[in-house]
């Protein structure tokens, strides 16, 4: 009796911020969760005028061409290798650059440092693209024309080569990519306690010290989030970075082509609804087990970390 | 407690799920007599006459079109055209522009969601697509409608059936994509060739010889620039040396006049193409990045440094790569012109099944192919206004207006219905309707003309081929890559993809047709 009136008193006190919640989920409620019945089509043979739900079943018909191509081993291994080598690297980068950044005593220095890294996180990968090509080009490019000759090096066939495309697209997605993550590391260590450093200086800490043993301790709960974050898109990948970047160069597939630019290839002539619906829910049901799984890796490791 | 809490989550996603079936599961009822209704004007179209009743409330007719841009008299153009509809037809109508960029990316989204429309464009890629999806209503049933339509497509209009369904009307323009070089007249001329000089056919492939030639003296006289470049050459002009029959994969060679469809990727003259490529490569003549450029040629001679691009030719194309390029251009055609079901049914302009009336539709696309006005109106604009007509009949700007202020211009006749009942822009020929006309009358004609296949049955290989040709075509065509290395490991890609399948099943529906012709 005791404990349920507690929990109305409770609720009450909260009211206001359940009421600045609901246009949050409402909006989640009508653009998230009700275009999800929708996922049948990937099961359909849709037909217009019966509609999604009354056209005939089709059973993994359309899922078939995700699979029974003999390229699927590379498109898997590429989609989610690229994608662990995009988390890890941003990951580090971010938070030195993090760092870096909060121990500049500048705040106008400080200002720009944090609008310049955050940049090419706004520009049109399809610039980006053309930013890649001004140095990599066989006719013009900055690499083969300047670069390689003043190192006395041989040109190099960059389109047609596969060498060195695991990293410049790792390098390419950090350049344009870190500044988000980094803004959200920024914002967590302006969190941190000033008295934790203080107290250390006083014990003779020094700054690596300070670093191992306050920040990074500190920082682990946004890392955990943008953690789970990016696995659940970890069979997702940005289109535009294999597409565009390497110039759709045929020789360049076996390192570049990932399921969305498979997807697009297949479906670019052809098309139809249920196709496209099927690479959707494979990507999706994938990434909401991975994060499930690293949700309870996460639990079991600590728990007060865990988002649920 | 937490496995309790995603439990309960699971849960409510579960019920929102069924309330969502439930309430469009009504929804599809409601959207069932729409189409039975239908079908039932259908039944009567076939005694209505074409007269039409003034008396009624209009119809609105939704019209989706390609533009090259969104003018500023597009509003102007949309009322004009409403005017002479309505005068004319009875009909109102709702002109939907759209630029290939838009059309791209949004047709699907249109069609997927059954959005208000009555004719628009298709590409024959989607038809196996659409038909499977019932985007498309069947014209066969309105032929009565269509009779003036159909009288001036001729036996062209035998490549819009699929099977018994007649899909869509091609557009009255050129019906064959012969490769040609376009070159920058001013360099040509320098080089001291004559245009005589060149008689290159596939029947003596050494007769490609000339065009190294002719890139070998450009080099000479301009060491810097760029002797071909573009997104095109002979081993990707996949419309112009076989009959593709719809999609690269099985096709008929030698310009159609065989009836054994086979693979042109290990063809002799797929193989000679890359070989010529890749000579032209080695010596310089391609620019370096050429198999991942992705600029038309149009764009590469705009910018000033390439001499020529491969493309499509046709009567009048000196006159359209002028506009485009800003060069007065030679055109060397680079072997013979073949008139095939793809080269007319490639881009159609089809009645959709959101249609509510798909008889009037019907009606009004059989107007669209003889009113003047009308093909005037969507490609030039309001005369006087856009365009003016000059002493020889021909389309012109007005005074003191150019390209760059102009309120409206397309130049996309091979996108509108009929171009040939309208006016020709100033700079063609006078006579340049007639010329396509005996263009068409004199071309090649592949033996599987009014054959389309029905890809419906290979859908998934023809996905998955699509993705092999793009990995290794291009390096194989600009030579990027050694043809005798690499064509056999495309070849056998492309096998392992399913190419026999789709080969023998075009093969079967092709004698199918054939036994059909007697």
């Amino acid at each position: 009796m005791q404990k349920k009136k507690m929990s109305m008193a409770r609720f009450r006190q909260y009211i206001p911020l359940y009421i600045m919640m609901l246009p949050g989920v409402v909006y989640l409620f009508i653009n998230n969760y009700i275009p999800m019945a929708g996922i049948v089509v990937a099961f359909k043979k849709y037909n217009v005028n019966d509609g999604i739900f009354a056209s005939p079943w089709n059973g993994v018909e359309n899922f078939r061409y995700l699979f029974s191509t003999s390229e699927a081993g590379v498109i898997i291994r590429n989609t989610l290798l690229y994608n662990i080598a995009f988390i890890i690297v941003n990951m580090v980068v971010g938070i030195m650059l993090a760092i870096f950044i909060s121990d500049v005593f500048s705040k106008k220095l400080k200002k720009l440092y944090q609008s310049s890294i955050l940049l090419p996180f706004l520009i049109s990968i399809v610039v980006v693209s053309y930013i890649v090509f001004a140095l990599l080009s066989h006719e013009n490019g900055m690499m083969n024309k300047s670069v390689l000759p003043a190192l006395g090096q041989e040109p190099v066939q960059w389109y047609n080569d596969t060498t060195w495309w695991p990293l410049i697209i790792i390098v390419t997605n950090c350049w344009k990519g870190v500044g988000y993550g980094t803004l959200i590391y920024i914002a967590a260590i302006a969190g941190i306690d000033q008295g934790y450093y203080e107290a250390a200086e006083l014990d003779g800490a020094n700054k690596w010290q300070q670093i191992t043993r306050i920040t990074l301790p500190c920082l682990i709960p946004s890392i955990i989030t943008l953690l789970l974050m990016n696995i659940g898109r970890i069979f997702y990948s940005d289109f535009g970075l294999f597409y565009q970047v390497p110039q759709n160069s045929g020789s360049l597939f076996s390192v570049t082509n990932t399921i969305d630019t498979y997807v697009y290839r297949a479906l670019m002539s052809s098309g139809g609804i249920g196709r496209s619906s099927a690479a959707g829910l494979f990507q999706s049901v994938v990434g909401f087990t991975l994060v499930m799984v690293s949700n309870l890796i996460v639990r079991k490791a600590s728990p007060e970390n865990a988002i649920f | 407690m937490n496995c309790k809490k995603v439990c309960s989550l699971l849960l409510a996603v579960l019920l929102v799920a069924a309330m969502f079936t439930g309430c469009s599961g009504g929804g599809s009822e409601s959207g069932k007599p729409a189409n039975s209704t239908a079908t039932g004007s259908t039944a009567s179209g076939d005694t209505a006459s074409t007269g039409i009743n003034f008396d009624e409330e209009p119809y609105e007719i939704n019209y989706l079109y390609i533009v090259a841009q969104e003018g500023a008299n597009q509003q102007k153009v949309a009322e004009a055209v409403n005017e002479l509809a309505l005068k004319e037809l009875n009909m109102k109508v709702n002109l939907i522009p759209m630029t290939m960029g838009t059309y791209n990316s949004q047709m699907s989204m249109m069609l997927a969601a059954g959005e208000p429309l009555d004719i628009f464009p298709t590409f024959s890629q989607n038809f196996s697509t659409y038909l499977e999806s019932q985007y498309l209503v069947d014209l066969g049933q309105y032929k009565a409608e269509l009779k003036d339509a159909l009288e001036v497509l001729g036996e062209d209009a035998e490549t819009g059936y699929i099977g018994e369904f007649l899909v869509g009307l091609g557009q009255m323009k050129e019906r064959a994509y012969p490769a040609g070089l376009i070159c920058r007249k001013d360099i040509f001329d320098e080089t001291g060739f004559k245009l005589e000089d060149f008689d290159v056919n596939t029947d003596d492939y050494s007769s490609f010889d000339k065009v190294g030639e002719l890139f070998a003296k450009v080099k000479e006289l301009h060491p810097d620039m760029v002797c071909l470049d573009g997104t095109s050459i002979m081993g990707r002009q996949d419309g112009s040396y076989m009959d593709n029959l719809g999609s690269d994969f099985g096709v008929l060679e030698n310009y159609g006049q065989t009836t054994t469809v086979t693979n042109w990727f290990e063809s002799d003259q797929w193989k000679t193409f890359c070989e010529i490529g890749r000579d032209w490569f080695q010596k310089g003549y391609l620019s370096k990045d050429i198999a991942v450029n992705q600029d038309s040629g149009e764009i590469k001679m705009k910018a000033g440094n390439c001499f020529s691009f491969i493309t499509n030719v046709k009567p009048n194309t000196n006159v359209e790569k002028q506009a485009q390029t800003g060069y007065e251009t030679v055109v060397v055609p680079l072997g013979k012109a073949m008139k095939y079901s793809n080269a007319v049914n490639a881009f159609m302009l089809s009645v959709a099944n959101a249609s509510k009336d798909p008889q009037k539709a019907a009606i009004f696309m059989n107007w669209t192919y003889v009113s003047r006005e009308f093909n005037d109106l969507i490609n030039w604009g309001i005369e006087g206004e856009d365009w003016v007509e000059t002493e020889n009949g021909m389309a012109a700007y007005p005074e003191g207006v150019d390209a760059t202020n102009v309120g409206y211009h397309n130049d996309y006749g091979w996108a509108y219905p009929n171009q040939f009942v309208g006016h020709a822009w100033e700079g063609n020929p006078e006579d340049i309707w007639d010329q396509y006309r005996e263009y068409n009358a004199g071309l090649i004609k592949s033996k599987a003309f009014g054959f389309v296949f029905d890809s419906t049955p290979v859908a998934t290989e023809e996905a998955q081929l699509n993705t092999v040709r793009d990995q290794y075509w291009n390096d194989l065509v600009f030579g990027a890559v050694d043809p005798a290395e690499k064509m056999e490991e495309f070849n056998k890609a492309l096998y392992d993809a399913g190419l026999q399948t789709v080969m023998d099943e075009k093969q079967r529906q092709l004698d199918e047709w054939l036994a059909k012709q007697g």
